[in-house]
């Protein structure tokens, strides 16, 4: 079993490697070739034109057709045909003899998915069936279908979706077979026809119409259609159906409204209504927000009032004119409609002769009106958003007024910070998605804050609900020590006071201060609950629910005190001593096997560890850490060893998900920190750890080989880091730059240091070589095992250098170094210390071959990954710990977050030394992160500020960390890695950092 | 308007360079990246993700031609989408260098892929082969096309197509054997 399951994952491993050797590749094919089949391309993307056609003879199948037999049972075994790469029903071309549908495969299938029905497809392979024929089971129902019709997915056991190829409905969207009535329905033209006229329908298909969104009664609540929709409301005969109908829940997104214009007069604006994912519309409407009720314009566009700017011209220019500014998304039946107008010169489109709608963008504004109470509030803030910074410029938000254009030039509204228009006072509650990419609406007086509501559901309009919502928000915010409750606007004072350090769970819920007697507290910032984080269950509880289940570093009341917090299985007691006595059997055994732990469990580590480590003595005290290097090597040391006891059989060639599953699972991180507890030396003082110095941890090298390290680096020092030239690509020196940094990158693989880009595959790579040089073959083994593990998320990484010649580069270049290196050292060892430095050298003899290797790399495909800021000393080619020294600075697609001319103006400003800096920062994690270079900000004990990079720190003037925030503030990037891996790569934003920023420069 | 004007309009650093490739090449663009990532919301932020990189790269890039350049664009972001996405989710990744390597790969568990080797390799193969046969080829591996698209295109049946596609696997292979690139 164990060996089959080797193979197994050692194929799938294999096929993922040369799966991406074939991507790269394939990124480098002529430019050439490429335009010539992109002409002969065609664009799979289809849209329903808008058809409109009686229902009757919409339904009735051509004389063309050929009736097939189709079979269904309700009952029965399934059998699956395997489902070929191009299975016809997939490209549309469905030879169709014979389908046998089978119910209980499909309630368990996704639709899309593979199809639960035997699948015929041609006549010579219906051996069993013919034509026509017809099984007659007792639970059989005989169905025809239309020849190449489609089966795409199925609504319970009633409606199979297909798509005819020919006849009337040849280009709708949705169209339904219902089983029971042996009827095909078309929805799209079912709602249609139900706007105008007297639809056939079923209850089936007003069912699906529902879950499909394309119903809903609240969306054409006032429109000229709600008689049609209450009387299809009233033929329903499913409880849960018409409570979903008459609540306006639909189970699928909502109909999207887009906003053309709003008009001169604030009170209304210009519409258009489509179903969710905008394949159909329903026409152009007029929303009176006041009277809450929307009238839908003839396909004339008469009447509409002179507050809009004639957008939408007549029937034939209107197509032309059509321009979407924004959505307005109509809440569950709570009548409030929340608009964003998308902030980007881009736009969208809408063209109804093709019937192709463009994707809208970010908003900046939210505007949310609730028309049960007559009233609306406007929520506008240059608070942007990813797309905000746009080339046109950007909001002035100096100024202190925002003007939002629509595509169409015309002035959508204006908003004047500051200006809230409340409904009746009604405070609404922040939805802020830890992604970063959920809106936030909220206010604060004099300000408001505005973030996008991306694909968000509907706001439930009592604040007591918000807690059920799926959609993590926060309930409120603590400011100056006093938790302001944003539904209700009471605002609680913290038990612990005013701390001066608040510490935040990764996603964002639990807000962790301490007071000066020792004890921590916990603000729930979903429901505003506040407690003391106790010993035991509670504070288990709390830490099954953070995302990394662990969590809080806090820095105490006089900014200097590391205080941890630390549970176990919700038992905080442990037998210390006992542990103690186990630690020689830990250090016996020979746990360095995983000293070069996989990126992701270092990164896993990284991630709780930027703030972790929780600890309190038994006696209820905190624990301060006062030796840095020992904790550091030492928590590392017996992180390993107890990683390696957690370990089963095989688990080390489980894939990453559960490596870093494991990472994550309730009590490693405890189990590791109660490992690290017996080395802690128990005296008060000063106390620090360095960012850099907790993600040395990681690196999993022995104490000896890490204060072997730092000796080195102690006297390397003397190289006088002097941070001041920059260097960014241009087509003159990119090359350069991209050697150097694929340089550094293969050193620092070697030196098994590891980057928040870092590929740790080089660095088995090398081991195994090496093993395999000396004659260690299960080393050889055991690291042909790590590299496996490693390429499964290699792709992650950063895409600036990972090009077919950058990876060739690198490979060469491992080559050159390796031959250099000396065996005779141990070969831990010779990763670190001495060698970072033979390394270096090495790297100086050999520059002129790595910058001939880099000529391979074009020009274009370098740029196509962002731009890159290059930040060097005098030592060219120090690598280590020393981000400061080389790195770069990958600027993301959106490229303009960072004032990269302000930046280096700053930066030129700075001298870098080394010094033991606390952490500074207050606990929002990345809140002004740069990566790879590891720049934080924040201040020590004595209110000094600092740039802190590794170990090294630039003294700030106020002015100078002011700077700093504002080069760093307002840039949202998206999350590529949603697995939260190398979210580091980005600087992340949200409001809670927003306003730590903030203060933190004042 | 030619990619030379619309070059000329983003090193003016005018927004209606974005909008003239969105009006020459958006649908591809949105077609390519629909097909890789298969849905329409990433769809969406892809082709705007490229045209942002467009604008951020250009200048001081002049590609030519413009619209590989933009499609390389989009596909990488696509693919590496499609590849976060489904490694997130522990998904196998569907991609169509998914497809070659699982076709083309051997049992022998050691493989030499030298990525820079395999590219050459490529551009060789499809040097060596007809305008059709290069069409099917990057239709299917590098505009992720289904095969009566592609049959559609090419005025082939669907098995012809796939006759094709499966002799020029068969040629790759051979290719790639013969440079000592081992899959």
């Amino acid at each position: 079993m164990k060996k089959n399951a080797d193979s197994f994952i050692v194929k799938n491993e294999k096929k993922e490697k040369i799966s991406k050797a074939f991507d790269i590749a394939l990124r480098d094919i002529d430019d050439a070739y490429i335009e010539e089949a992109a002409d002969n391309t065609p664009v799979p993307l289809k849209r329903t034109g808008f058809r409109v056609a009686a229902l009757a003879a919409a339904l009735s199948l051509t004389v063309a057709i050929i009736i097939f037999s189709v079979f269904i049972l309700l009952r029965g075994r399934a059998t699956v045909d395997p489902q070929p790469a191009d299975a016809p029903w997939k490209t549309g071309e469905l030879h169709l003899t014979s389908v046998v549908f089978r119910a209980e495969e499909a309630s368990a299938k996704k639709p899309g998915s593979a199809l639960p029905f035997l699948l015929l497809t041609s006549p010579a392979d219906s051996t069993a069936l013919q034509p026509d024929q017809e099984v007659l089971l007792s639970d059989t129902v005989t169905v025809s279908v239309a020849p190449y019709t489609r089966i795409s997915g199925f609504s319970g056991n009633d409606l199979m979706r297909v798509r005819l190829r020919s006849g009337d409905h040849a280009d709708c969207d949705s169209i339904w077979y219902d089983i029971k009535n042996d009827k095909i329905v078309c929805l799209s033209c079912l709602i249609r026809e139900a706007v105008s006229g007297d639809p056939d329908y079923t209850d089936a298909c007003i069912r699906l119409a529902i879950e499909s969104g394309m119903i809903s009664y609240d969306a054409f609540l006032s429109g000229e259609a709600a008689d049609i929709y209450a009387e299809l409301y009233r033929k329903m005969d499913n409880e849960s159906d018409r409570r979903a109908f008459s609540e306006g829940r639909s189970k699928s997104p909502l109909p999207s409204v887009s906003v053309l214009e709003y008009g001169t007069d604030p009170d209304k604006c210009l519409y258009t209504l489509t179903n969710a994912d905008k394949t159909l519309a329903y026409g152009v409407f007029i929303f009176d927000f006041k009277s809450g009720r929307a009238v839908k314009l003839d396909a004339s566009h008469t009447g509409v009032p002179e507050c809009f700017s004639g957008i939408l011209g007549t029937p034939e220019k209107a197509d032309a004119n059509l321009t979407l500014a924004s959505d307005i998304i109509i809440s569950d039946g709570y009548t409030r409609v929340i608009a964003e107008v998308p902030y980007y010169p881009l736009g969208a489109e809408y063209n109804s002769a093709t019937g192709e709608f463009y994707p809208t963008y970010a908003a900046s504004t939210v505007m949310v009106y609730t028309a049960g109470e007559n009233s609306y509030s406007v929520f506008g803030d240059a608070v942007p958003k990813d797309m905000m910074q746009t080339p046109a410029g950007g909001l002035a938000e100096k100024t202190g007024t925002v003007s939002f254009t629509a595509r169409n030039g015309k002035t959508a509204f204006s908003v004047d910070r500051g200006d809230i228009y409340l409904i009746d006072g009604q405070r609404l509650a922040l939805l802020n998605d830890r992604d970063g990419r959920t809106a936030v609406i909220m206010e604060q007086d004099g300000r408001t804050v505005c973030y996008y509501p991306e694909k968000t559901g509907p706001l439930p309009a009592d604040p007591d609900k918000i807690a059920d919502t799926t959609l993590p928000f926060e309930r409120g915010v603590i400011e100056d020590g006093v938790f302001r409750d944003l539904i209700t606007g009471e605002t609680s004072a913290l038990t612990a006071g005013t701390p001066d350090a608040l510490v935040r769970s990764r996603d964002g819920r639990f807000v962790y201060y301490y007071d000066r007697r020792g004890t921590v507290f916990c603000r729930d910032l979903l429901t505003g609950d506040e407690g003391a984080v106790e010993v035991g269950q509670a504070f288990e509880n709390q830490l099954s629910e953070c995302d990394d289940a662990t969590v809080c570093l806090f820095i105490g009341g006089n900014g200097r005190e590391l205080l941890l917090a630390y549970f176990r299985n919700g038992d905080l007691t442990f037998d210390r001593e006992a542990y103690l006595a186990s630690i020689p059997e830990l250090r016996e055994k020979e746990s360095f096997v995983f000293y070069n732990m996989t990126s992701d469990i270092v990164n896993a580590f990284n991630h709780n560890f930027e703030t972790v480590l929780p600890f309190f003595r038994l006696d209820g005290n905190p624990i301060r850490i006062t030796d840095t290097k020992r904790f550091t090597a030492l928590g590392r040391y017996l992180s390993v060893a107890v990683l390696e006891k957690r370990l089963t059989p095989g688990m080390s060639e489980g894939n990453y998900n559960e490596i870093s599953d494991l990472m994550k699972s309730p009590g490693m991180l405890a189990d590791i920190a109660e490992a690290v507890i017996p080395y802690l030396e128990f005296t008060s003082g000063e106390a620090f750890i360095t960012p850099g110095g907790l993600r040395d941890t990681m690196n999993g090298i022995t104490e000896d080989a890490f204060n072997e390290r730092y000796s080195m680096l102690q006297d390397s020092v003397d190289l006088e880091l002097d941070v001041v030239v920059y260097e960014e690509a241009t087509p003159d020196n990119w090359k350069r730059l991209l050697a150097r940094k694929i340089a550094n990158d293969v050193v620092r693989r070697l030196t098994g240091y590891l980057s928040p880009d870092d590929e740790m595959r080089d660095m088995y790579l090398f081991e195994k070589k090496y093993a395999e040089q000396t004659g260690d073959a299960e080393a050889a083994e055991h690291y042909s095992r790590l590299l496996g593990i490693l390429d499964s998320f290699y792709e992650q990484f950063n895409q600036g250098t990972d090009s077919v010649a950058a990876e060739s580069m690198r490979q060469r270049l491992m080559e050159m170094l390796i031959p250099r290196l000396d065996p005779a050292v141990d070969r831990k060892g010779q990763y670190y210390g001495i060698y970072m430095r033979q390394l270096s050298l090495i790297l100086d003899e050999l520059w002129d071959d790595i910058f001939a290797a880099a000529a391979d790399i074009s020009y274009p495909e370098f740029l196509s990954s962002g731009d890159f800021l290059y930040i060097k000393n005098s030592a060219d080619y120090y690598l280590g710990f020393n981000s400061t020294l080389y790195q770069s600075v990958d600027l993301d697609w959106y490229g303009r977050l960072i004032d990269k001319d302000a930046l280096k103006a700053l930066l030129s400003e700075l001298d870098f030394e080394k010094k033991d800096v606390a952490i500074y920062r207050e606990a929002a994690v990345g809140a002004y992160r740069m990566m790879p270079l590891f720049l934080t900000g924040g201040r020590d004990a004595s209110g000094n500020a600092y740039l802190v990079s590794y170990g090294y720190a630039a003294r700030l003037t106020d002015e100078q960390l002011h700077r700093f925030v504002e080069i760093c503030s307002g840039k949202i990037i998206p999350d590529y890695c949603p697995d939260a891996t190398y979210t580091d790569f980005y600087i992340e934003y949200d409001r809670y950092t927003a306003e730590r920023i903030s203060r933190l420069s004042d | 308007m030619d990619d030379a004007q619309i070059i000329s309009l983003l090193f003016d650093r005018s927004e209606q360079g974005l909008r003239e490739i969105e009006k020459s090449y958006g649908e591809k663009m949105r077609g390519l990246a629909f097909r890789l990532c298969g849905n329409e919301q990433d769809t969406g932020e892809i082709v705007n993700d490229a045209l942002l990189a467009a604008w951020n790269s250009i200048p001081p890039a002049r590609p030519a031609p413009l619209s590989a350049y933009l499609l390389k664009i989009v596909r990488n972001l696509a693919c590496n989408r499609v590849r976060s996405r489904n490694a997130a989710l522990r998904r196998a990744v569907v991609l169509p260098a998914d497809e070659l390597a699982d076709e083309l790969m051997s049992d022998d568990p050691e493989e030499r892929i030298d990525p820079a080797a395999l590219a050459s390799a490529l551009n060789d193969f499809l040097a060596s082969r007809k305008k059709t046969d290069r069409l099917i080829f990057l239709k299917r591996y590098w505009f992720s096309a289904g095969i009566s698209e592609i049959s559609a295109q090419t005025g082939l049946s669907v098995t012809a197509v796939s006759v094709r596609l499966s002799r020029m696997k068969k040629s790759l292979s051979e290719l790639l054997e013969k440079r000592g690139i081992r899959l």
